[in-house]
């Protein structure tokens, strides 16, 4: 049963745009050509997509939900980019872009499309701070903690603070992770922060926000997008790319092990890991999460150059959230299928056969994926 | 409940109850602290949920001792929501009754750079407005 769809689908085509912090363009504009280059990078046509899958909704504190606008659904990209044979369509509604992943990966392997555009847009508001936000009611789980002043980046500052308490581990700890990520953004070129390195003194003197959580903690919203085209096993291996196979995928409310389970693969043989850094702490959560350290020793794991390109585990080698900007974990599909291909340049992990890509964490909507060489 | 608090020109997020929550809120308002409690098998169950996660009998309300140790917090330094000018301190509070029993809560009466994980504490109920009274918590001998 686990095996049961272990290879059948692949990556097989990347698209993506420059990341900027505000932009003039509508998202319409952002996600279409992310999209564009995804269907050309695989090498077809916009008759040849037949399936779309998305994760349309704003998330910004302020969102407005306006399509083409803020957010961006199926229907928007299809009718920009004319994909008049599609005939499977979903936009999730919450989470970010793992549903559609898992959606795409189902539909193909139940046959009832052949190749899926997936695109994840995101709109950093004019005008306004990204987390601004007001309400007078706070509902559902938000009416124990909103009326209090809690947000998405508190429950992140809660984890550090504990782990830190638990464990020992420190902010120039945390730092060496900073600094990995800022590094391996130095080598992607639509990285945000391509071009500038972040010192330690910086960091460790940058504004807090949640303590212990600061500036350089957070990710960067941007406006900016990210695609993939995923086809089918059969199909990826008359394509120009060498083919970024899904050996195996798990939501973030399985058990850690359902993603080594369903791949085959075992964390040995995995050689790169895009793990999820929306708030850098992620990082070591992961870390201990899927088992690459005990518990409580991420800290010193991560320290050394352990995590960096060339170390024991290369980590979020494109320089994730935090380095290129907020795709919500689409830059880490992205990154984990440009691995996979051989096609990640100065950032090429020698001899990569397997990479897992973590997305989220696991108080929220997420998902684990192994990328395969098959 | 909870009408618009325009007259008081508190523009923090008033809780909106639910079918399961609308209890917690009212008894807040009556400055007691309860929380859905499983008579069969003994389990407080928060945030409310319908069921007992355990064996599937509809918690009943029950009081607290609004007795508890600080288990994590936050010191917000910045501003992202109207009505709360920082500094101002998040806290989760793990009540006595059930370890993992935790409710997030500032921390009131209290400076933010005295608190520490650890940190008894006990409820405090803060009106809010002549609809809305909060659960807080804060330090207790």
């Amino acid at each position: 049963m686990d095996a049961a769809l272990r290879n059948r689908t692949a990556i097989v085509g990347v698209g993506y745009t420059p990341m900027v912090r505000k932009s003039e363009h509508s998202l319409s504009r952002v996600a279409a050509e992310a999209g564009m280059h995804a269907i050309r990078d695989a090498g077809l046509k916009a008759g040849d997509i037949d399936g779309y899958a998305g994760t349309p909704v704003a998330q910004a504190g302020g969102a407005q939900h306006w399509d083409g606008v803020d957010e961006i659904s199926g229907r928007n990209v299809a009718s920009t980019l004319g994909l008049r044979n599609v005939r499977w369509l979903v936009d999730v509604a919450r989470g970010v872009v793992c549903d559609a992943i898992i959606e795409s990966v189902n539909a193909l392997h139940a046959g009832l499309c052949t190749n899926v555009l997936i695109v994840r847009a995101m709109y950093n508001p004019v005008g306004q701070r990204y987390a601004e936000r007001s309400a007078r009611f706070a509902g559902g789980s938000e009416q124990f903690t909103a009326p209090y002043g809690q947000q998405g980046i508190g429950r992140m500052a809660f984890w550090l603070q504990r782990y830190m308490h638990d464990t020992g581990a420190t902010k120039q700890e945390l730092y060496h992770v900073a600094k990995t990520l800022r590094d391996h953004a130095q080598l992607n070129p639509y990285a945000y922060w391509h071009g500038k390195l972040l010192s330690e003194e910086d960091y460790l003197a940058s504004r807090p926000i949640f303590e212990p959580m600061c500036v350089y903690d957070c990710d960067i919203p941007i406006t900016g997008a990210g695609a993939i085209v995923l086809t089918t096993a059969d199909r990826a291996k008359h394509l120009p790319h060498k083919p970024a196979y899904i050996s195996g995928y798990a939501t973030t409310y399985e058990p850690r092990q359902t993603v080594f389970d369903r791949s085959g693969v075992a964390r040995d043989e995995v050689h790169a890991a895009q793990l999820y850094d929306g708030f850098l702490p992620f990082i070591w959560h992961w870390l201990e999460s899927l088992g690459f350290c005990a518990k409580g020793e991420a800290h010193h794991f991560a320290l050394n150059g352990n995590i960096a390109l060339g170390g024991k585990l290369p980590v979020t080698t494109f320089g994730g959230s935090q380095g290129e900007g907020r795709l919500h974990g689409m830059g880490h599909i992205r990154e984990a299928a440009m691995q996979v291909m051989g096609r990640a340049g100065e950032r090429q992990v020698p001899n990569l056969h397997n990479c897992i890509v973590s997305i989220g964490v696991d108080w929220v909507p997420g998902g684990i994926f192994m990328v395969s060489a098959g | 409940m909870a009408q618009s608090d325009v007259r008081t020109g508190d523009l923090r997020p008033a809780p909106f109850p639910d079918g399961e929550s609308a209890p917690y809120w009212a008894a807040a308002k009556a400055h007691k602290l309860e929380l859905p409690h499983c008579a069969a098998c003994g389990l407080f169950i928060f945030p409310p949920r319908a069921l007992c996660p355990t064996c599937w009998t509809p918690p009943v309300w029950s009081q607290v001792s609004g007795r508890g140790t600080i288990y994590t917090f936050t010191i917000m330094r910045d501003s992202f929501m109207k009505g709360f000018p920082p500094p101002y301190v998040v806290a989760e509070v793990e009540l006595e009754e059930q370890p993992g029993l935790r409710l997030v809560t500032n921390i009131v009466e209290c400076d933010v750079g005295d608190v520490r994980i650890g940190m008894p504490v006990e409820v405090a109920f803060e009106d809010r407005s002549e609809t809305v009274t909060v659960p807080q918590f804060r330090p207790r001998a």
